[in-house]
């Protein structure tokens, strides 16, 4: 018998009747099983002492479905008591008593008006705090119910990671305080996001976030600027990468390389950038999305998987960005020839010359 | 890559059920379940060719891992053509084999295929029976094909003759459309479509 293994305590009483005891936790069970004379333990009759019985009610349901999905007695037996595990653990844990008293003395301290959200025992909190220009920002705290003393667990959308000072006297208005610091210290910042938000055409990310200190902004039909700007100096020159195709991009990279002299860090990140590269940017007041963003020749959509189609085809007249992904997955299909880790092959539109960076997963 | 295939699909059917050909009747797909393996394809028959007034139905399958694979196209409805079985519905033809290209979509399938009947290949044919009869009998082959049309594409033109020969077959105790091929096979000679039938 195989189930001694899981169950030493549960013994054959008769061919197809099991009696004893299960281990759950630590705590003994009564249990007994009568399996049909068919062996089908589908229709198997599972019978345990009330103080089990009462705390696995609301799962019958799953412990029924084990029952029909067990391949034989030692599986199921094995999942029922993994089953009786979980649902105990989560009762204890539920009925552990939390005083809420310290935490609504914190609450009160901070203000009621700082509360965005709050869960019914007051450990999940969401704390809000408007900035000079209106923008509203949200900090989650998650507190530690067994040990107020310890740090919240805290999340933010910043652009850099927030460290929190925090000594077991803090409240949650220390950690407020510092986060209203942090909000504060990116005005700069976001002040010279939103002036390229609100200007242009932004590709990437497709709704920024607090955080997202990087833009990919359009400049022409399947040409583009990838900008990862500094967030403590956000007037310097950010680390620029341009996108699209060879022939379209070579005279952008070098203007960009000539005019870099131009960049004056008292002028915005914007114009700035039509200095350097010597255009305006399309602005979505005077051109549609969909000029400027071309879906992939491949699966014929701009974002797969969170990437944008950014290999291009050499030949002018076709200009056919694809995702790498998509093309790498065509090339490999025709066999195309490759080397070290380049593949090599024709655009699945126009024929021409065509090559791929090889994927490594 | 199936993720691939189904959200290119989606948005292909968008295309074809948008595009202007749809409002001339020319090209068409539809659905057939709903996790867009499957498709039913309709293509007119262009004009001034013995198809001209016809519908064709098509069976879509698309490959999982398509785009990276041709779909799996053949004919619903029987057509006399060079370059596709008569028996089977089998389409011969380059794109759907080893031309195939990722940028390739139902929509240029389906005019690709309108211009295969507009302008067969007999030199590379998938019916080498109808093939034969297109290089040497062209004359038949156009009756034919049109009547073919008419029979089973709903085209509108009767051809008298040979809606008899046929006649004359079915009284001496032949299936219609095996009497059909009989005689198409055979350029419309009954005695020898007989003969072919019985042997």
């Amino acid at each position: 018998m195989s189930h001694i293994a899981v169950c030493p305590l549960l013994i054959p009483v008769s061919d197809n009747q099991f009696s004893g005891f299960i281990n759950v936790l630590g705590s003994s069970y009564r249990v007994s099983i009568t399996i049909p004379t068919d062996g089908n333990l589908q229709d198997a009759l599972l019978e345990c002492e009330w103080r089990l019985h009462n705390q696995i009610r609301r799962k019958a349901g799953a412990i029924m479905q084990k029952l029909k999905d067990a391949v034989d007695m030692t599986s199921f037996l094995r999942d029922f008591i993994l089953i009786c595990e979980t649902t105990l653990k989560s009762s204890v844990e539920q009925s552990k008593w939390f005083d809420t008293g310290p935490i609504l003395q914190q609450i009160q301290e901070l203000g009621w008006d700082r509360i965005q959200n709050v869960n019914s025992d007051l450990s999940q909190l969401q704390l809000t705090t408007i900035d000079d220009c209106g923008r509203q920002h949200i900090m989650a705290v998650s507190i530690n119910k067994q040990d107020l003393a310890s740090q919240p667990v805290c999340s933010v959308d910043l652009p850099e990671k927030l460290d929190f000072h925090w000594s077991g006297k803090s409240g949650l208005k220390h950690l407020y305080q510092q986060f209203e610091a942090a909000v504060s210290s990116y005005q700069h910042f976001w002040n010279m996001l939103k002036e390229i938000d609100d200007n242009c055409w932004i590709l990437e990310p497709e709704h920024p976030t607090f955080s997202a200190n990087h833009r990919r902004i359009a400049l022409g039909p399947n040409i583009s600027i990838h900008v990862v700007i500094n967030c403590r100096q956000p007037n310097t020159l950010p680390e620029c990468r341009l996108l699209g195709a060879d022939s379209a991009v070579a005279d952008l990279r070098e203007k960009l390389n000539i005019n870099l002299h131009r960049w004056d860090v008292d002028r915005s990140l914007l114009k700035n950038l039509e200095e350097v590269l010597d255009i305006d940017f399309p602005s979505p007041t005077s051109t549609s999305k969909e000029e400027l963003s071309i879906s992939c020749g491949i699966c014929y959509c701009n974002l797969l998987d969170e990437e944008v189609p950014d290999v291009v085809c050499e030949e002018k007249r076709c200009g056919q960005p694809f995702h790498r992904t998509c093309l790498y997955e065509w090339l490999r299909s025709l066999s195309s020839r490759q080397s070290f880790n380049t593949m090599f092959g024709e655009c699945p539109l126009c024929s021409h010359p065509i090559r791929v960076k090889v994927i490594t997963s | 890559m199936a993720n691939i295939a189904e959200q290119r699909i989606k948005r292909e059917f968008k295309e074809v059920v948008r595009s202007d050909e749809v409002a001339a009747c020319n090209i068409k797909v539809e659905l057939v379940n709903d996790n867009f393996t499957e498709l039913r394809g309709e293509i007119g028959g262009p004009p001034d060719t013995a198809y001209e007034g016809g519908k064709f139905k098509l069976e879509i399958n698309i490959p999982e891992t398509y785009p990276f694979n041709p779909p799996q196209v053949k004919f619903v409805t029987k057509i006399w053509h060079p370059n596709i079985s008569s028996v089977t519905g089998a389409i011969c033809l380059d794109i759907l084999k080893d031309q195939w290209a990722a940028a390739m979509t139902l929509r240029t399938v389906l005019l690709s295929l309108q211009a295969l009947l507009a302008a067969a290949e007999p030199d590379d044919p998938q019916d080498a029976v109808v093939a034969q009869q297109y290089k040497e009998n062209n004359a038949i082959f156009q009756r034919t094909a049109r009547h073919w049309t008419t029979a089973y594409a709903g085209g509108p033109n009767t051809d008298t003759e040979l809606e008899e020969k046929i006649t004359s077959m079915k009284n001496m105790g032949f299936d219609e459309h095996k009497a059909r091929v009989a005689l198409s096979t055979k350029d419309w000679d009954v005695t020898r479509a007989a003969e072919y039938l019985i042997s």
